[in-house]
């Protein structure tokens, strides 16, 4: 048996070096042109070490000018009060489709999956948050339209609480003469930890990568976050390239070039990368608990 | 079971003060439900109308279905939707098999710190958008700069060049590559989680009973497994007729040559518009999209429900 | 079982949607009033303004009225804007007692904002509009602009005077007009750029070169004596296929009127014996190794390219100072041939438009305003240049230079690339690395541009849309491979045309005609 657990370890660690390695390489190449001098990237291209190499990317960033630091604390903030108040939401609305109790489950289910399918589209819901609310230039537009619950959310949260947590330990506390509310927070929360942390992550990585809401509904600069920062650069540049009006070229001479673009994502990527091994340690901590506990 | 329809529930079991606490917690949800979701779906109409904003969205005239016809009367429209449904097939059978894949070979991992590197590095090509990957895969397929004409095709020996960009067979192929590419390493994590939490005295009352790894995972793990698989399965079935935009877009350059392989119902609407602008047919496109999706998730938890009740979704 | 509880479904749903179409109708006609409303209102207040007018216009005799304008910025958003706009303010206020609240938008982002403003009906006046885009025909006909052709005479005099009365009815359709062209040299050709040290190096004579087969000689000599520099740089987008275009494209090139037809007859470009030569033509240079192999799928462009030192020549789109603006911003000397005299058409004077939204309050204000960024040198250089002594000092009648310590980089308000969009950039100083005379040059020039018959005519694609998407997309299947060389016209122009009749490329032709004619009837 031994043999048979080292042989899937083995088999384990080849296939996953070999996935790594072609995931770490395109990194390589972004790292690396982020670092090489604009015009050496039009002779040659990319590649894996700088062929001539320049900081100049990073100065032009980190100038004032460029507003990356007041976007990072955008992003930061939004991120975790987004992070907080959707899982909050999502596992209040989740919780209670698990419970066989719950009157109308399946038709609310069914609801909430049904918005996963059919969207109003981009005008109606601009109208909704605009005229209806007013979410224009604050951080609530960068929070709430579409982020803050999603049906897959709710989804996977209700099947976690369907299947792992044991009825056994709802029912020793209801007969305990645990509420709803306390049973929510002192049985499944904390045997919740993986799911919250999958969850958490994704919507970490949701609202850190969001560039559509900054793109609708901010014109504020300081309410940039990083990637709707990076988006605006991009989209400046692939419009001017498409469409040549008149004039283009020495607004194209002033706007940042490939390795600047490249040293933006770097930048962009780097928190989400750092904070991956905070919400790895979740998961393993919910191993614990629910080996004691199981 | 006592629990059989909603309606005879809501009749026999309909216990408003022990469910108050329940409906209470969903307020907040639902409330944004509301606001984010069912308003704005006023917004379909749009793909039954001739919008004209000087007489508004509401007053404009209905058109019947006239927005719909160019997605079937193109010459184009049966490639754009054989392509779309063809990617979405592979990628939800092969995704799914190769994230579940990922997850159990990432449990199998002794080692605690190369667990957790491995699962940290496979999932970060999530996380650079997709104009960053189009400049990436242009580093590799790219004709005058790019590293496979400049460096390994050379090093086989080989003079010639490979015109990616302008060549559709090999698009299949790189197309499904970059998917996985990107999103494997993400979709495991779900797994994983479910994984995780799957008691270990069932694999140590299975090691007793003499059974291999193999068996193990054949026996309990999928099937303990098997609600989320079943679940993200037909959710994956919905988006059928979408595509990831950037996927086949962005990396392809939009390259007008590619079309017979990489052209999908987004991708047509998007440069079809272009020069049309009409909000009308892009609704339509949509509509078209979910209305389809809509009647194979319908059918799909349908069966699922046949099979095993606790596996579907509604 | 499953049947009572599909029809509970079915009546939850029909609650549900029951709902949503009150609330709807209730936060549709939020958006809605706005545009309902418009009519009675800019009724009213023409009214009083016009009786305003007529006694003198009067800046106390109007009403206060704050207007919003919309204008796209390439680059980040100057710092200083809230200053200048304050400067400008100062101007309307005592002029036309109007308060401008300007909306600076990131170009990549400039149309869909556009799009969300005028589908909401919020509170909008005036936008700038790219007519390279394709856009301007289809939104008129979505209704989001407002005619402006009494608004013109009675306030726009001064509009009328910069652009001239032979360009400024060209953006009209359907006889009314919806947009003023902004003031620019009309006339776009055709030119060729090379660098001036491989000229010079190769002795070859620039002012011989006038036909495509010249600059295939000369492209023949760069890559026989420079192996490591590739003789053509191109992209998808600017080659000599589309270059050297002796026809109006009408609109949008599907169905084209050559500048020298005598029957006025709509013909497809496509299948003209033209065509074919210059295809097989740029096919040569492809398989001499003239063109880079990349040209149909690179994003880099030509003047990138020869920034990076890989390509010796490429083609653009002829100014008067194409070759030292091209110097300027790669920092290679370039020199440049001009291939084919300017022509005008409607596309090429529709470069860029400004338009007043349907939903505006008061549009007589907002042609007051435009009016204005025609007509006063202030405003127009406060929008170029800045603040004078904050952002720029003069250095002579009509140049400017940076205030002291003050650079590209770290001006509050460097604003020049957006220059061209003002309604007349011809009011505005001169950048001290200009020609003085740029304006008197520019003016010579288009002196010998000559006007396309079709100068006016604008297609209205509504009654064909269908055939122009199905169209479109073959278009984008073909169109950068045929004019880059990247393959072979005798195989693939056959199946270009093929798919081109079968996305009904003849019905879309009919139409047009039909619209031309009636158009030429009318004039």
């Amino acid at each position: 048996m031994k043999n048979e657990d080292k042989g899937w370890a083995i088999a384990g660690h080849i296939s996953l070096i070999f996935y790594t390695v072609i995931c770490i390489i395109p990194f390589v190449l972004l790292i690396s042109a982020s670092l090489t001098d604009q015009n050496a990237i039009y002779a040659n291209g990319f590649s894996f070490w700088p062929s001539e190499f320049s900081t100049a990317a990073y100065q032009y960033i980190f100038s004032s000018d460029s507003g990356i630091i007041r976007a990072y604390g955008v992003s930061i903030v939004v991120t975790i009060v987004g992070t907080l108040s959707s899982l909050l939401i999502t596992a209040l609305v989740a919780y209670p489709l698990a419970r066989k109790e719950t009157p109308c489950r399946n038709l609310l289910m069914f609801l909430i999956v049904f918005t996963m399918l059919f969207h109003g589209g981009l005008v109606p819901n601009y109208l909704v948050y605009t005229q209806l609310l007013d979410v224009k230039d604050t951080l609530w537009a960068l929070i709430v339209p579409g982020f803050l619950m999603n049906g897959f959310s709710v989804l996977i949260m209700r099947t976690f609480f369907s299947t792992t947590i044991p009825p056994e330990l709802i029912e020793s506390a209801e007969m305990d003469g645990a509420g709803e509310f306390r049973i929510l927070g002192s049985v499944i929360a904390p045997l919740s930890a993986p799911v919250l942390a999958t969850i958490g992550l994704m919507q970490c990585i949701m609202y850190w990568n969001d560039w559509q809401n900054g793109k609708i509904y901010i014109s504020n600069p300081d309410l940039y976050s990083v990637q709707v920062l990076l988006n605006r650069i991009m989209e400046d540049i692939q419009f001017l390239k498409k469409n040549m009006p008149a004039g283009t070229d020495i607004a194209l001479a002033s706007l940042p070039s490939d390795n600047a673009r490249m040293a933006i994502a770097v930048i962009g990527v780097l928190p989400i990368l750092l904070a991956y091994p905070f919400f790895q340690k979740y998961f393993i901590k919910g191993i614990t608990i629910g080996a004691i506990k199981g | 079971m006592l629990t059989t329809t909603v309606g005879q529930v809501k009749k026999k079991k309909f216990n408003l003060k022990k469910t108050w606490p329940l409906l209470l917690m969903m307020a907040p949800g639902l409330l944004y439900l509301f606001i984010n979701n069912y308003l704005p779906m006023f917004g379909i109409f749009i793909a039954f109308k001739n919008i004209n904003f000087t007489k508004g969205i509401f007053n404009s005239d209905w058109v019947g279905f006239k927005n719909f016809e160019y997605l079937f009367t193109t010459a184009d429209a049966y490639i754009i939707t054989r392509n779309t449904i063809l990617y979405n097939i592979v990628f939800i059978v092969l995704g799914t098999i190769l994230a579940l894949a990922c997850a159990i070979l990432l449990n199998e991992i002794r080692n605690k710190f190369a667990m957790r590197f491995y699962q940290a590095v496979i999932a970060m090509p999530n996380l650079i958008s997709w104009v960053i990957i189009s400049y990436l895969v242009f580093a590799f397929l790219g004709a005058e700069t790019g590293y496979i004409n400049n460096s390994i095709l050379p090093a086989l020996g080989s003079d010639d060049w490979i015109m990616f960009y302008l060549e559709p067979k090999y698009w299949p192929y790189i197309l499904t590559t970059v998917h996985f590419w990107k999103s494997v390493g993400f979709s495991s994590i779900i797994y994983f989680a479910s994984l995780i939490g799957i008691d270990h005295s069932y694999y140590e009352a299975a090691k007793l009973d003499g059974a291999s790894r193999w068996q193990q995972i054949t026996r309990i793990t999928i099937p303990i497994m098997t609600p989320v698989i079943v679940m993200l399965f037909i959710m994956n079935l919905g988006r059928i007729f979408y595509s990831d935009f950037g996927l086949f877009y962005q990396a392809t350059n939009n390259s007008g040559a590619l079309f017979s392989t990489t052209a999908t119902i987004d991708t047509y609407v998007f440069n079809g518009l272009l020069g049309v602008g009409d909000i009308g047919m892009s609704t339509a496109a949509g509509v078209y999209q979910s209305v389809v999706g809509f009647i194979l998730i319908i059918v799909a938890n349908y069966i699922t429900r046949l099979m095993s009740k606790e596996n579907a979704i509604f | 079982m499953v049947k009572k509880k599909s029809l509970t479904m079915l009546l939850a749903l029909v609650v549900v949607f029951s709902m949503l179409a009150a609330c709807s109708n209730n936060s549709g006609n939020k958006g809605d009033n706005g545009a309902t409303s418009n009519p009675s209102n800019n009724a009213g207040s023409n009214q009083s303004s016009n009786a305003n007018t007529e006694e003198g216009n009067e800046a106390s005799d109007l009403e206060p009225y704050e207007l919003v304008m919309a204008i796209p910025i390439i680059g980040a958003i100057p710092k200083d804007f809230e200053l200048v706009e304050a400067e400008i303010n100062k101007i309307t206020q005592a002029k036309i007692n109007t308060t401008v609240e300007i909306l600076p938008i990131g170009v990549g982002n400039y149309l869909e904002q556009l799009n969300l403003k005028f589908s909401s009906g919020e509170k909008f006046d005036l936008s700038f509009m790219f007519g390279g885009v394709g856009l301007y025909g289809p939104n008129v006909a979505s209704g989001k602009y407002l005619a402006i052709d009494e608004l013109l005479e009675e306030y726009g005099q001064g509009i009328i005077e910069a652009v001239g009365t032979d360009y400024i009815r060209a953006p009209q359709i359907n006889g009314k007009l919806y947009a003023t062209p902004i003031v620019s040299s009309y006339g776009s050709g055709v030119g060729y750029y090379m660098r001036k040290d491989i000229v010079d190096k190769h002795n070859i004579d620039v002012s011989s070169i006038k036909t495509l087969e010249d600059i295939g000689n000369v492209l023949k000599i760069v890559k026989d004596n420079e192996p490591s520099i590739i003789p053509l740089g191109m992209t998808f987008g600017v080659g000599p296929v589309s270059t050297f275009t002796d026809y109006d494209n009408l609109t949008d090139g599907f169905g084209i009127l050559p500048f020298n037809s005598d029957d006025m007859k709509v013909v497809n470009y496509w299948e003209t014996e033209g065509f074919k030569e210059k295809a097989e033509l740029v096919h040569e240079w492809f398989k001499a190794g003239y063109i880079n192999k990349d040209a149909a799928t690179t994003t880099v462009l030509p003047s990138d390219q020869m920034a990076g030192g890989r390509t010796f020549s490429y083609f653009s789109p002829s100014t008067p100072f194409a070759a030292q603006d091209a110097t300027r911003n790669t920092g290679i000397e370039i020199v440049g041939v001009d291939l084919q005299q300017p022509y005008v058409t409607t596309s090429s004077v529709l470069n860029g438009l400004w338009t007043i939204a349907q939903q505006s309050e008061d549009p007589a204000r907002a042609m007051m305003f435009l009016n204005l960024m025609y007509t006063d040198a202030e405003i127009v250089n406060l929008l170029t240049w800045g603040i004078e002594g904050t952002h720029y000092v003069k250095i002579s009648d009509n140049q400017v230079d940076f205030a002291e310590s003050v650079d590209a980089q770290n001006s509050g308000y460097y604003m020049y690339s957006n220059a061209w969009m003002l309604g007349n950039s011809r009011l505005a100083y001169l950048s001290k690395d200009e020609d003085p005379n740029k304006w008197e040059i520019d003016k010579q020039w288009m002196a010998n541009a000559i006007p396309s018959p079709a100068l006016g005519f604008t297609f209205d694609v509504e009654p064909v849309k269908n055939e122009k998407i199905a169209l479109q997309n073959v278009n984008d299947k073909y169109f950068g491979l045929l004019m880059t060389g990247s393959i072979d016209p005798n195989h693939k122009l056959p199946e270009l045309l093929d798919e081109l009749n079968k996305a009904g490329l003849e019905k879309y032709l009919a139409e047009k005609q039909k619209q031309f004619d009636a158009w030429l009837a009318a004039k």
